[in-house]
């Protein structure tokens, strides 16, 4: 029982958790701004299916990932009433990611995450998934909110984001 | 069904609002166990109602009435909900001088929390 006593409080990891389709994901609630209801998204003609759209952030626009599509998982006709934007900044740029669900927050301890299973890192690009968090009977995929889009897409929205302000001025 | 976030620093009384609100057909977003982990919640998930504990721990300086005065301030509309237990009359009144909607007393009957925190979000 000594050995239990000392060993040192285990490190427990805070968070965002959010559902798309029947998967489970996880994000570090550092890399979060906010999570908002989905409001009106303007879709934009020609765009990379990656991205949703702009939606307007308090007056701030902001452009939206389509993560399922992003993450190759089953489209949907309409968004549910669930769904909710994960506000994220990617070096500077404030960025939403578009999700069926935001159960909430969780807290989940350092010694529960593993490593990604094989078969999940040949369904997703491996680089953006740290590990898969245990949770009870729960599996949830931890993502690293920085990489679930590459240099090149984050390229794209800049180019279509100084299209738009060029339409705009 | 509201989302609701739950502060408070009893891991017991978490639970017990959390089983009481999940019942009443509420979402629970999230539970902080202080109040400054409860703004930063309460900013990241602007959740449709808080229940703060009045009595917690103070963490850098930030306790359950300015945790309530934060709250207030990101949003002027922020449905707050104090949770107290008995002889704390006096911090009530100055937190619903600050702007909560209401309180509730330990102990407390369940029907009792889940009526308040429906008139609040009906309110």
């Amino acid at each position: 029982m000594a050995e239990i006593a000392e060993k040192p409080a285990c490190e427990v990891v805070q968070l965002i958790n959010f559902r798309l389709r029947d998967e489970e994901f996880g994000v570090d609630i550092g890399s979060v701004k906010e999570i908002t209801r989905v409001a009106e998204i303007t879709h934009i003609p020609e765009a990379p299916s990656f991205i949703q759209g702009m939606t307007n952030l308090r007056g701030q626009v902001i452009t939206v990932i389509n993560l399922a599509e992003q993450f190759r998982l089953a489209a949907r006709a309409e968004l549910p009433d669930s769904a909710r934007i994960v506000v994220t900044e990617f070096n500077g740029r404030t960025v939403g990611m578009l999700v069926d669900e935001v159960p909430g927050v969780l807290k989940i301890a350092e010694e529960d995450i593993q490593p990604t299973p094989e078969p999940i890192q040949r369904e997703v690009r491996k680089d953006y998934i740290k590990g898969v968090g245990k949770l009870a009977n729960r599996l949830i995929v931890l993502l690293d909110l920085e990489k679930v889009l590459s240099p090149h897409e984050v390229e794209e929205i800049d180019k279509m984001r100084s299209t738009e302000t060029k339409g705009e001025g | 069904m509201a989302d609701i976030l739950i502060v408070d620093d009893s891991k017991f009384m978490r639970k017990t609002i959390a089983d009481i609100l999940t019942e009443a057909g509420h979402q629970i977003v999230g539970e902080a166990e202080n109040a400054k982990e409860g703004t930063e919640l309460y900013r990241i998930l602007k959740p449709d109602l808080v229940t703060l504990d009045i009595v917690m721990p103070e963490i850098e300086e930030v306790d359950a009435i300015s945790a309530l005065r934060e709250m207030i301030e990101v949003d002027p509309q922020a449905r707050v909900v104090m949770v107290s237990a008995m002889g704390q009359e006096e911090v009530v009144q100055e937190c619903i001088q600050a702007g909560a909607r209401d309180f509730v007393i330990k102990p407390f009957q369940p029907a009792y929390v889940a009526g308040v925190v429906n008139d609040v979000l009906n309110g």
